[in-house]
């Protein structure tokens, strides 16, 4: 084992990496708290008098809330649909009634691959077309419709190995297809369900390539994009903006600090989107 | 395949749900995945300014304009100088910092979970963050510089044409690297013990050992981040759209940003879409040759 004068320059090194994940992140906590001339002159020290005040004005004067309400909708409604349509395209294609289904399969997966920046601008004009710019739905169906891929891949993965016993056995039992879905592979399903989850609402919550180009309707910015007008119109006010960025972020902060395995393998699944 | 015949007629009845179960996603899927992905090739043979009733068919004389384009390739320069610097500090700051924290400890888990965190981030956040850091007047960046009397190293980080693309790539670095951690550590956890246990009875001294045993059997990890790390350097849009928006003068230009700019600014649609493809074969071309080194190397 190493000697402690051998640790030394490995916790040094540690530290050092440390000091730069997490000075942008103090910055902003204390810098949330200050006035805009204590940031200005002392950008590394404690708040000297909280100005919880730049809370509330981010919050009201920034309408942080109401975009709170539109993230938390899009969010929730397009993971819902992402696990349900999912699931059910990876049993479905799992079942392998047919030999046209590894060619669906392949169909979806080629999805993972393709960034949301190659037809983003044709999404939009046909967003427009079909009447639904301007509408949560737009956002809730771009997420869906660029998730599924990832989530298809991740349960077809899973439920490719269930082993064919338990299937058959439930068959014999007198289960139909639906019953099969929905009483044996779902609540086997628990390690992928989770993975999708997290996956999706790390994703969904911080884009903001689809509400630049889907949303123009103030009352329907979500977060991230509601914060990026924070630049605009309050150009001189970062502690303001600070403020912004902690009530964004903290939501998913604190899940990942509870649930931190989850999240990490979770995310590290999804690494393979890039 | 293990067919049963007993339930084979059962299984045809069966088979309406399984219709059922795919109408749905594949619908959602073609609709607002596949469809708008074909229609971006298509238009890229097109001429369109977004308003005209009527889009031109101009053959190839997109792709063209873009092979002539010194704008274009600017900004295909200034991706691979950003794709670089993140693949090059993602994979050896992650490849360091894994094989310091790989056994399953207490603080070894700390650290991780600091390292991680970033990914929580939505882009905006973290481009507002860092535009403040790099503000030459009041950000932090500077007056670090300062106090620790580095002056002479103090600039306008985002204005400076040489600096801007690197200040934004060390951004992705900061978000991005513990993800590399995180698949490092998986990879080192996977190598058996007793191969070092085997070379150090026989002698091998810990470099060796990294050399000989660690890095041969990371190769397939390695892969993966280079690959993962080098995807995400061609597709940045985020980073660089909110803090510089790729000024100054398309000095931190990205193909990312430049399609959008082409269509919304521009308006000369057809030619983003042109660019959209290349950037999709660029990237697709890198997740095939990954696919084939991994496969050869299972």
């Amino acid at each position: 084992m190493l000697s402690k004068a051998k640790k030394i320059p490995k916790y040094a090194v540690l530290t050092i990496f440390a000091i730069i994940i997490m000075f942008p992140v103090y910055m902003v906590l204390t810098g949330s708290l200050k006035t805009e001339r204590e940031l200005y002159d002392n950008v590394f020290g404690l708040p000297a008098d909280p100005q919880w005040g730049n809370y509330e004005e981010a919050f009201v004067g920034g309408g942080l809330g109401k975009y709170y309400i539109n993230s938390i909708i899009v969010t929730g409604v397009s993971i819902v649909l992402i696990l349900v349509l999912s699931s059910m395209a990876a049993f479905a294609l799992t079942r392998k009634f047919t030999k046209g289904s590894k060619l669906v399969y392949l169909l979806f997966v080629i999805g993972i691959a393709i960034p949301p920046q190659v037809a983003i601008i044709q999404l939009s004009l046909q967003m427009s077309m079909m009447h639904l710019s301007n509408t949560l739905w737009a956002l809730i169906f771009s997420h869906v419709a660029y998730e599924l891929p990832f989530s298809v891949f991740i349960f077809y993965g899973f439920m490719q190995d269930i082993p064919y016993e338990i299937q058959e056995a439930a068959i014999v039992d007198g289960c139909n297809n639906f019953q099969l879905y929905r009483k044996v592979i779902m609540p086997l399903s628990k390690g992928p369900i989770a993975t999708v989850i997290i996956f999706n609402l790390v994703a969904i919550w911080n884009d903001m390539i689809f509400p630049l180009v889907l949303i123009s309707d103030n009352n329907l910015k979500t977060l991230p994009i509601g914060l990026l007008q924070f630049k605009g119109m309050y150009i001189s006010q970062n502690t303001v903006m600070f403020a912004g960025v902690v009530l964004i972020s903290i939501p998913l902060i604190v899940l990942y600090l509870c649930l931190q395995k989850q999240f990490i393998r979770g995310m590290s699944q999804g690494a393979v989107k890039g | 395949m293990n067919t049963e015949l007993g339930t084979v007629r059962k299984r045809k009845t069966g088979n309406l749900t399984i219709y059922l179960f795919l109408i749905a996603p594949l619908a959602v899927y073609a609709i607002f995945f596949l469809f708008p992905n074909l229609n971006s090739l298509f238009s890229s043979f097109y001429k369109w300014d977004g308003v005209a009733p009527v889009k031109e068919f101009v053959g190839f004389s997109n792709y063209i304009k873009m092979l002539g384009d010194p704008l274009f390739w600017k900004s295909f320069g200034n991706t691979i100088k950003y794709t670089i610097t993140l693949v090059a500090f993602q994979t050896l700051c992650g490849l360091l910092l894994a094989v310091l924290i790989f056994k399953a400890s207490k603080i070894h888990n700390f650290f991780r979970t600091l390292y991680f965190m970033p990914a929580m981030l939505s882009a905006v956040t973290v481009g507002l963050i860092f535009g403040f850091i790099y503000d030459p007047n009041m950000g932090a960046l500077n007056k670090f510089l300062e106090a620790v009397g580095l002056e002479n190293l103090t600039r306008s980080w985002l204005s400076d044409e040489n600096i801007v693309i690197y200040a934004l790539a060390f951004v992705h670095v900061w978000v991005g690297i513990g993800q590399s951690v995180v698949l490092f550590v998986a990879g080192l956890q996977n190598i058996p013990y007793d191969l070092y246990e085997s070379a150090r009875i026989d002698g091998a001294g810990p470099w060796k050992q990294f050399t000989r045993i660690t890095m041969p059997m990371l190769k397939s990890t390695t892969l993966i981040v280079l690959v993962l790390t080098t995807i995400g350097g061609f597709k940045c849009f985020d980073y660089v759209f909110v803090m510089t928006g790729g000024g100054a003068t398309h000095s931190s230009e990205v193909l990312a940003t430049l399609l959008y700019k082409e269509a919304y600014a521009y308006s000369d649609f057809g030619y983003s879409a042109a660019i959209s493809v290349a950037l999709l074969i660029i990237v697709s071309v890198i997740t095939a040759v990954q696919m084939r080194l991994l496969r050869k190397d299972a």
